[in-house]
């Protein structure tokens, strides 16, 4: 007689791998709830691959959004905005509560990167999920450019960050000084003179292994700069922008399409009556030595009626800042969020006393700092 | 495979004898594989057992009739927002009893819209619940010491233990 073996005792044994795939889809506060169970439950849900498994899983089903609110005079407020579009507030820490110019340098797998000021200069690596933080020891250094990426290559996150260490003929020399997680300890990267008399105008957008600055030097004009976490090197990207009026990089920001880095443009028409936003995707050739490296493709050009200042790509929409348009000045914040699809928009007024907002991707997990 | 073959029979972990059309069970790799031995067998009056009890399998090939036609054949929105509707009502089953049967049985039988759909099932059971009603539907004793006990309510004080 054939045969399948199973167990299907009374009370029922549930292996491990049958547990993860149902707590993979429980929220994080509901897995803190599961540790107190028992000491198996604690042990699966505290072991790597299961971090892993629900990070995956979350960020494909339910990839969501950080979001700063900026108001006057109040510490760093966050919030977080989930796939079924409910908003809720970030649990603080003590670090920022008192910080009133704390800032978010980046979002990755669930881990955020925050710069304060309460007393003296601190970056906090923190998961808000968990309510855990790591404080990098540091020297204050308040001009320097800051990034936050991952690489699932060498499965550590990094901390960049790009200051002047004396001024040369053609500018700014800089001195780049990268954080491992993994090895607790910051250490100085040999640039070369690459980035001498560049200046930085954005803080570091991480994705895919890299982290991205928009750079400017006098000679070359517009560019991306790019630091490859494994690697530890950095390299020049062309920008695909190249209309003088959209090379403002205060209104360009860096976003995620297709799992490509992307650029969203933004510019007015008419007499600033309407918004043109402009999505770009980046390709990243294999050879290196190649000066067609890299490609851009303009994926998708919308118009809008009124001023909307794109801010990322989020599942299939623009996260645009609404905040600026006449008729709703008074009424806080304003996300708009437009379909690439369809192209239609939906608005989201969230914060009654905000003045502006920043916007993260944002994936909660269960990801350790310490 | 003989186009004469319709529906095979198979054998509960109870002992009990139970139908299951060709195309049902196209939905699991185990149950194909066995059809196809059966098949090809000569010997075609060996009947084969799945280690799965009648009360959970007469679900699992309820669930495999009802979404054979779309699996083989694909189907439109409409239809798949009614089989959706369908495992709504099908989940709702006592808990204790079957649901950890079904889940457990899906994996067996490698059926993953089922495994799927009994894992969202059993996860969205879980959210309300409180530390000791969790211990209670899974049968699971609580190993920790009162010392760890006390530890662990001073560390999350957002848990419902009680």
């Amino acid at each position: 007689m054939k045969q399948l073996k199973m167990e299907c005792n009374i009370p029922l044994r549930i292996p491990q791998e049958v547990l993860s795939s149902i707590f993979k889809r429980l929220p994080v506060r509901t897995l803190i709830q599961l540790q107190c169970v028992c000491k198996d439950w604690k042990n699966l849900l505290n072991k790597p691959f299961f971090i892993q498994e629900r990070l995956r899983y979350s960020a494909q089903e339910n990839p969501s959004l950080l979001i700063h609110c900026l108001a006057v005079l109040n510490p760093l407020e966050l919030y977080t905005f989930d796939s079924e579009m409910q908003v809720r507030p970030v649990e603080s820490i003590y670090l920022i509560e008192f910080s009133r110019g704390a800032t978010v340098i980046g979002s990755v797998n669930g881990l955020v990167c925050v710069k304060s000021n309460y007393e003296f200069l601190n970056i906090l690596v923190w998961n808000p999920a968990i309510s855990k933080f790591r404080l990098l020891t540091r020297k204050a250094n308040f001009s320097a450019k800051m990034g936050f990426g991952f690489c699932s290559m060498v499965k550590d996150y990094k901390v960049v960050s790009i200051s002047n260490r004396g001024h040369g003929i053609s500018g700014p020399i800089r001195q780049v000084e990268v954080y491992s997680l993994s090895t607790y300890s910051w250490k100085e990267v040999e640039v070369g003179g690459l980035l001498d008399g560049v200046e930085i105008t954005s803080d570091g957008f991480g994705t895919n292994g890299a982290i991205f600055w928009f750079g400017y030097k006098k000679a070359n004009g517009r560019f991306l700069v790019s630091y490859y976490i494994a690697k530890e090197e950095f390299a020049l990207i062309p920008s695909p922008i190249l209309a003088p009026e959209l090379i403002d990089s205060l209104r360009n920001r860096f976003a995620v399409y297709e799992n490509k880095l992307a650029l969203l443009s933004h510019t007015t028409t008419g007499n600033h009556e309407y918004s043109l936003i402009d999505l770009w995707v980046m390709e990243e050739g294999k050879d290196r030595k190649s000066e067609e490296r890299w490609s851009w493709t303009k994926k998708y050009s919308i118009t809008h009626p009124y001023l909307l200042l794109p801010r990322v790509v989020w599942r299939n929409m623009i996260v645009c800042d609404a905040a600026s348009e006449h008729e709703v000045v008074d009424h806080g914040l304003n996300m708009v969020l437009v379909n690439l699809t369809t192209n239609e928009s939906k608005r989201f007024a969230f914060h009654k006393y905000g003045i502006a907002f920043h916007v993260f991707s944002y994936v909660e997990s269960l990801v350790p700092v310490d | 495979m003989s186009s004469s073959v319709e529906a095979i029979t198979v054998l509960s972990s109870d002992g009990d004898e139970f139908k299951i059309t060709v195309s049902a069970a196209k939905l699991s790799k185990p149950l194909n594989w066995m059809l196809e031995d059966v098949c090809f067998s000569d010997d075609c009056d060996e009947v084969p057992t799945i280690e799965v009890n009648s009360k959970t399998l007469v679900k699992v090939i309820e669930y495999c009739e009802k979404h054979a036609p779309r699996a083989n054949s694909g189907a439109s929105d409409s239809d798949a927002e009614e089989l959706k509707k369908w495992d709504i009502e099908f989940m709702k089953m006592d808990v204790k009893d079957i649901l950890f049967h079904i889940l457990m049985a899906a994996n067996y039988l490698h059926m993953e819209g089922l495994y799927d759909l009994a894992c969202q099932t059993a996860a969205d059971l879980m959210k309300g619940m409180t530390v000791s009603q969790i211990r209670k539907i899974f049968h699971i004793k609580n190993d920790f010491s009162s010392e760890e006990q006390e530890q662990l309510r001073r560390q999350h004080p957002g848990c419902s233990f009680d």
